[in-house]
């Protein structure tokens, strides 16, 4: 029975993220109707933010000074003080670059135990039973903790389609000490890559390129593909580590993750790290000479030739089609 | 009386004199010269020479002729056989007939009284110098039509700057000496003529000058001997005498000054040519690659190259014929061989004079000697095929790229590749458990070699286990070899890459350690035969493994089938001639093919032995047109010609060759580890594809015969992009050789276009 | 002169199938190859990085387990100064408690300014050491970070934390602090084998005993095992037309075609 779950919220770029909407929803599946889910904001929210955190029962504000700042160790302590006064039994943080600071900062600093890459959760009488994703994804562990405080790093996805009611959503606002704040990590600023017109988020048809498209000449026929169904071309990290697709046009756990209707994977293997960003997409087609690939398991439908034949034939279909229309 | 050479004849005594001790003097500059040289040489790393016996001072006279006296390499240049020919030949003679002359007069006039070129002796003096410097004069107006009126890329491209000015002055210089030669030569023969028309001397002088009067005149009567000369001499027709004498001491005087200036220039210029490339050729050598120079990453090149290497560097002339050859340059990658060569030469030269610098062109060697030219590099021996001094290119390039390892400036692309074959033992980052997994698809199953002993143990290699398109060539051969009944096995997940590439692209320290992983297997194991389909492996297993390299092992003993049991067991420990830290010393390799113990065949040369002797039958000529494409490390490394072809006549192909076959096969653009390297944007076509659009060229031929598991990828991908699939396959041969001996015609081999 | 200290693992290398033993509450650890961590082959290169910048000193950690020493030796060619290893006599490698537990009692001894390491592990599912170690030191700590070299003055220097969208938050951290890499600001460097040779004949550790002891987390293991393959792609096969008429035609009724 898990009274009380707490969801440090991530606010980035004046929006509540994605990912914070998922561990509150998860936070409410797993806890069931019986739980408090207190989602806890760092610093004043923009207006548009609060609204996105219906599903808690109670909004927590902490305030003023630099706790809006994004520094994770300064709002773990802040946050560590907290915890133990407001009966929390289960922290859920999202495994975002923020989130990996926080979770196991505060995890530390209140002694309690901390499940890392955790893929979904079940609460049982005797208290909490998770499971791991490790090793790339390869490996699996299922974990189970006692009645105790403990704090868990949700990965995304597994609770994203989840529709859950909304919460009571009170408001609460707490006071903190300028002394609390630990002045050792400041932020500065954010540094922005060199921004582009395309910002491949919004796009509905996206084709991606991986190694297998092995010279940057041939992204032609990527290219030639994409505008055929009307998208845009990007690319997973080799791609762009090479500086064929700037950075704006990488797929995956440190580029961008899309939600496209169509995504299609050319001479991609389908490593986790780049499936991670692509695998809400609504319909997935892979190409890869490789029929063993990861991508498959990811696809809805997978064509196991050489990328170099088929592309062009899929592109002569696709305008045989619209003069037949 | 009896004709006498007028040697100093009109020449008055200071001059005669001035003229000695110029004559000295540019002598000991010479000698001082090619002291300063072989210093510079001897500052290079250390390169042992071979065992120097018999057999190997044979080698070097048998190089002499060949390279020097008559250049094999330039015989399919018709044109400059030609102009070498005339003028080295043209030069010796005159040369000789220089030193007869200086001891015609200095010894054995002036001290013994006698004369050594007198009467038939002197008249054939006369007429071989004549032609001499007829071919010689030939030799350079061909020579200066070439280089400047028809301006051929190999000469001009890329643009030298110390190039032309050596070029325009030995050239200038030459021409000025056979000219003034033949002028003072009609104009001693004019004044003979004219003296002996007049009764009286023409001079009050007594004496000596008398007796060269009289010597000159004598000479004149025999002008019909110095044809040339006689010639020349009518141009002079009705000059008084004294103007006569006046403008032979001139135009002396300027012959003098001509051929000392030439001479002077030798250790400055290409010229030294003469000099290095006549040592380079002589002194023996090693023909694997020489040892590491310990780390000094940031040196200039010139302290990564040994003492052989200074040498034959210094012999360059930037001809160009390397480069016309080079599939990087082809390519329009930024490597010229001879650009390469060129520039270390320059660097050479500015050591040897501290520093000059127009003795190098700096600009351009940014450029030459840049990671990337070093980079572009297929160590395919095209260019060294072609050296008319026979440098070796590819050493440089190794020498050189070990240089940049020590840095960690490496290509896109290599680090990931060396570190798998640190981590994996092959290339392609594959688990080295998978490696034998190929075999998985054959009905039989092979023999373990690691664990039992096999008759043949195959060497399988990186690309044949782990490629899906090269494993099924290999299945193709274990098909064969089953069938031929022959007792084979393969190393499995112990095999690692032979390290060929690796030292190729200049990681010494990791071929070394490769070395020794593979040789823990094949050391004391009783296997009789190394047969692999990679001919990469095989050069790497046959030359630089050290095994079957037995000076006791006589050609007798590789003969198939002869005493097996001792074969199989003189396998040499190369671990005597290393040292702990890891340098290694020269690997003994004999390039000439006469087997030294040889038991490592590559499947080529296995499946001509099984068919020649009947193990192997051919049920059916398969009748089809088509090419054969010679991998560098086969054919151009190993002169593997003929067993291929042989092969492919004996199961009834009609065999079409490309207009570059044999030694001057075009590189697919695998090697030098370039097949890891991640591609230049932009650089044009590739060699492979250049390679296909010469084998569409042929008449009727649909199939491009491979032997080579890299070949095999590299021309597959090549057809596909030049969209030539429905026009031409690649296939290897042992698909050929299964088709045409496989007892049920329904597996025949489909081929990968 | 700056004492830094990395701290370089060994997690399972994926290339190999993984082999789960079979009371299935482990990894086969006999069974299971090795290979450097990747986030922490990345933290020795800005190691390395900021020592040659700054002139400091840098001191390589490792617990004594499976092939450790060619690691070592390898940092050593690359230019470590120093390198301990903590003694692991046991058959499975230690995991993140008992890693913070060592190095939270090693690192004091050290007289660091910098501790990096990798953020993140791949075997790490109760705990995640560097950010963890930072706690336990009571250092400060930021994580998923690339470039860890300016000095911004005053004992504080910048770092770059990694976010989505090739985004960074530039930040600034007080030394002493643990910095979790993810990436080095330039990707590490290649050592030819030569040299790692020579240093495995030169090179000398030190070998810490009792630093490291058995630690039990909270967190209790039912099971483990290999992810099973939950989908596959209907795969489309024919000729490259066909499949192509094939794939237009399911696009138009999926409705996803403009």
């Amino acid at each position: 029975m898990i009274r009380r779950i707490l969801v440090p919220v991530e606010i980035y770029r004046n929006q509540v993220t994605d990912l914070t909407r998922e561990v509150l929803a998860a936070a409410r599946v797993v806890g069931g109707e019986q739980c408090e889910v207190v989602a806890c904001v760092f610093g004043e929210p923009p207006p548009e933010a609060v609204a996105r955190l219906q599903v808690a029962d109670r909004i927590l504000i902490l305030r003023d000074g630099q706790v809006g700042q994004p520094v994770a160790i300064a709002q773990a302590a802040v946050l560590s003080r907290r915890l133990a006064q407001l009966g929390v039994d289960v922290v859920f943080v999202g495994s975002s670059s923020w989130g990996l600071d926080l979770a196991p900062l505060l995890a530390s600093f209140v002694d309690a135990p901390l499940i890392a890459n955790c893929q979904n959760l079940e609460c049982t009488t005797e208290g909490l039973r998770a499971t791991c994703r490790i090793c790339a994804g390869k490996l699996l562990v299922d974990v189970e903790i006692g009645q105790r405080l403990a704090v868990v790093l949700l990965l995304s996805g597994s609770y994203a389609r989840y529709e859950v009611p909304p919460g009571k959503g009170v408001i609460e606002k707490c006071e903190v000490a300028p002394e609390e704040w630990d002045a050792r990590v400041t932020f500065l600023r954010w540094v922005e890559p060199a921004r582009e017109d395309i910002d491949i988020t919004q796009e509905s048809t996206l084709v991606a390129v991986g190694r297998g498209i092995e010279r940057q000449e041939n992204l032609t026929l990527a290219e030639e593909l994409a505008e055929a169904l009307g998208g845009v071309v990007c690319g997973s990290r080799p791609v762009i580590d090479q500086g064929w697709l700037p950075p704006t046009r990488q797929v995956g756990k440190s580029g961008m993750t899309v939600k496209p209707k169509l995504y299609f994977a050319l001479g991609i293997s389908g490593a986790p790290e780049h499936v991670e960003g692509m695998k809400d997409a609504e319909l997935i087609v892979a190409i890869n000479r490789d029929e063993r690939a990861p991508i498959f398991n990811v696809a809805h439908y997978g064509i196991a030739a050489d990328l170099f034949d088929v592309v062009p034939a899929i592109k002569e279909a696709l305008v045989a089609r619209r003069q037949e229309v | 009386m009896v004709p006498v050479r007028p040697t100093f004849w009109n020449i008055p005594t200071p001059s005669e004199i001035a003229q000695y001790i110029l004559g000295l003097g540019v002598a000991i500059f010479l000698v001082w010269a090619v002291l300063r040289h072989i210093q510079c040489w001897r500052k290079g790393a250390s390169e042992p020479l071979p065992p120097l016996g018999r057999q190997v001072w044979r080698e070097s006279i048998r190089r002499l002729v060949r390279f020097v006296l008559v250049p094999e390499r330039l015989r399919e240049d018709l044109y400059g056989f030609v102009t070498h020919l005339a003028i080295f030949w043209g030069m010796v003679f005159l040369a000789l007939g220089t030193i007869i002359a200086t001891v015609d007069w200095d010894l054995f006039h002036l001290v013994l009284g006698g004369r050594l070129l007198s009467g038939l002796s002197y008249k054939l003096f006369e007429l071989v110098l004549d032609l001499a410097g007829v071919a010689l004069l030939v030799g350079l107006l061909l020579a200066i039509i070439r280089r400047y009126f028809w301006r051929p890329a190999r000469l001009s491209v890329p643009r030298l700057p110390r190039d032309k000015w050596q070029s325009a002055v030995i050239l200038g210089l030459l021409l000025t000496v056979a000219v003034t030669g033949f002028i003072v030569e009609g104009l001693r023969i004019r004044a003979g003529v004219v003296l002996s028309e007049t009764a009286a001397p023409a001079t009050a002088d007594t004496g000596d000058l008398a007796e060269a009067d009289q010597a000159v005149t004598v000479a004149a009567t025999v002008r019909a001997w110095s044809p040339v000369g006689a010639v020349t001499s009518e141009a002079f027709r009705g000059l008084p005498l004294g103007t006569v004498r006046r403008l032979h001491l001139v135009i002396w005087w300027i012959h003098a000054i001509a051929a000392f200036g030439f001479l002077l220039l030798i250790p400055f210029t290409k010229a030294n040519h003469l000099i290095a490339g006549l040592a380079h050729v002589i002194i023996p050598r090693q023909d694997g690659l020489p040892s590491a120079v310990s780390g000094d990453g940031e040196a200039t090149p010139l302290r990564a190259l040994t003492w052989r290497q200074r040498l034959e560097v210094s012999a360059c002339t930037s001809c160009g014929k390397c480069q016309e050859a080079c599939p990087a340059h082809l390519a329009n990658n930024p490597l010229t061989p001879k650009g390469l060569v060129w520039g270390l030469h320059g660097l050479f030269m500015q050591d040897v004079w501290l520093g000059w610098k127009t003795l190098a062109d700096s600009q351009n060697e940014q450029l030459w000697l840049s990671d990337e030219a070093l980079w572009s590099c297929y160590s395919c021996r095209a260019c060294e095929e072609k050296c008319p001094l026979a440098i070796r290119h590819t050493g440089l390039v190794v020498a050189l790229r070990r240089r940049l390892v020590d840095r960690g400036a490496l290509a896109d692309g290599l680090q990931e590749v060396l570190v798998n074959l640190q981590r994996y033992g092959n290339s392609l980052g594959q688990s080295p458990r998978k490696r034998g997994d190929w075999t998985r698809a054959l009905p039989f199953s092979v023999k373990n070699a690691a664990r039992e002993p096999v008759e043949y143990l195959w060497f399988v290699g990186d690309y044949a286990s782990y490629d899906p398109r090269a494993q099924q060539v290999s299945q193709t051969v274990a098909r064969i070899l089953h069938l031929a009944n022959l007792d084979f096995g393969i190393l499995y997940e112990k095999e690692k890459n032979a390290g060929n590439d690796v030292r190729r692209v200049g990681e010494e320290g990791l071929f070394e350690w490769l070395r020794e992983e593979n040789l823990k297997l094949l050391k004391g194991r009783p296997w009789r035969w190394l047969i692999t389909s990679d001919p990469h492996s095989f050069h790497a297993l046959r030359h630089e493994y050290g095994l079957g390299g037995c000076e006791t092992s006589s050609k007798g003993a590789a003969a198939r089938g002869e005493r097996a049991e001792e074969v199989g067991s003189t396998l040499v420990t190369v671990g005597a001639t290393e040292n702990p830290s890891g340098t290694s010393v020269t690997d003994p390799v004999d390039r000439n093919g006469d087997d030294n113990g040889l038991r490592v065949r590559h499947t080529a040369e296995l499946f001509w032995d099984l068919l020649s002797t009947g193990r192997l039958k051919v049920v059916r000529k398969l009748g089809r047109r088509v090419t054969y494409h010679d991998p560098c490390y086969l054919g151009r490394y190993n002169n593997v010609f003929e067993p291929p072809r042989a092969v492919l006549k004996a199961i009834g192909c009609d065999l079409v060759e490309m207009p570059r076959h044999g030694p001057e096969s075009f590189c697919c653009g695998a090697g030098g580890g370039r097949i890891w390297m991640k591609d230049r944007p932009g650089s044009g076509e590739r060699p492979a594809e250049m390679r296909v659009r010469e084998a569409l060229q042929l008449e009727g031929v649909s199939e491009l015969v491979v032997a080579c598991p890299k070949d095999l990828v590299m021309f597959q991908d090549a057809i596909k992009a030049v969209r030539a699939e429905e026009r031409i396959r690649v296939v290897d041969l042992a698909d050929l050789v299964w088709e045409s001996v496989t007892p049920t015609p329904d597996n025949p081999a489909t081929g990968y276009g | 002169m700056m004492n830094i200290v990395a701290v370089v693992r060994l997690v399972p290398d994926l290339v190999e199938q993984l082999v789960v033993n079979p009371e299935e509450d482990n990894l086969d650890w006999d069974q299971t190859a090795l290979t450097l961590n990747e986030s922490d082959d990345h933290a020795l290169e800005e190691a390395l990085l900021v020592k040659e910048k700054h002139h400091g000193q840098l001191t390589v950690v490792a617990f004594d387990y499976g092939e450790i020493d060619q690691v070592l030796y390898m940092a050593a060619a690359k230019g470590a100064d120093r390198i301990i290893k903590i003694a692991w006599p046991h058959p499975e490698p230690p995991n993140s408690l008992e890693m913070v537990g060592a190095l939270g009692r090693l690192v004091p001894t050290l007289q660091a300014d910098l501790v990096v390491m990798g953020c993140q592990s791949q075997t790490e599912f109760f705990g995640m050491a560097a950010a963890q170690l930072a706690a336990r030191l009571g250092w400060p700590y930021v994580g998923v970070v690339r470039g860890v070299q300016n000095q911004a003055g005053g004992g504080w220097w910048k770092v770059f934390k990694e976010y989505p969208g090739a985004v960074l938050a530039e930040m600034e951290v007080q030394l002493p602090a643990v910095i979790g890499i993810l990436t080095a600001s330039q990707p590490p460097r290649y050592v030819p084998v030569s040299r790692i040779r020579a240093a495995s004949q030169t090179a000398r550790f030190e070998t810490i005993d009792g630093m490291a002891k058995p630690e039990e987390s909270a967190v209790n293991i039912r099971r483990v095992y290999l992810t099973p393959a939950t989908s596959h792609a209907e795969m489309l096969k024919g000729t490259e037309e066909e499949v192509a008429r094939r794939l237009v035609d399911l696009l138009v009724e999926r409705g996803v075609l403009k």
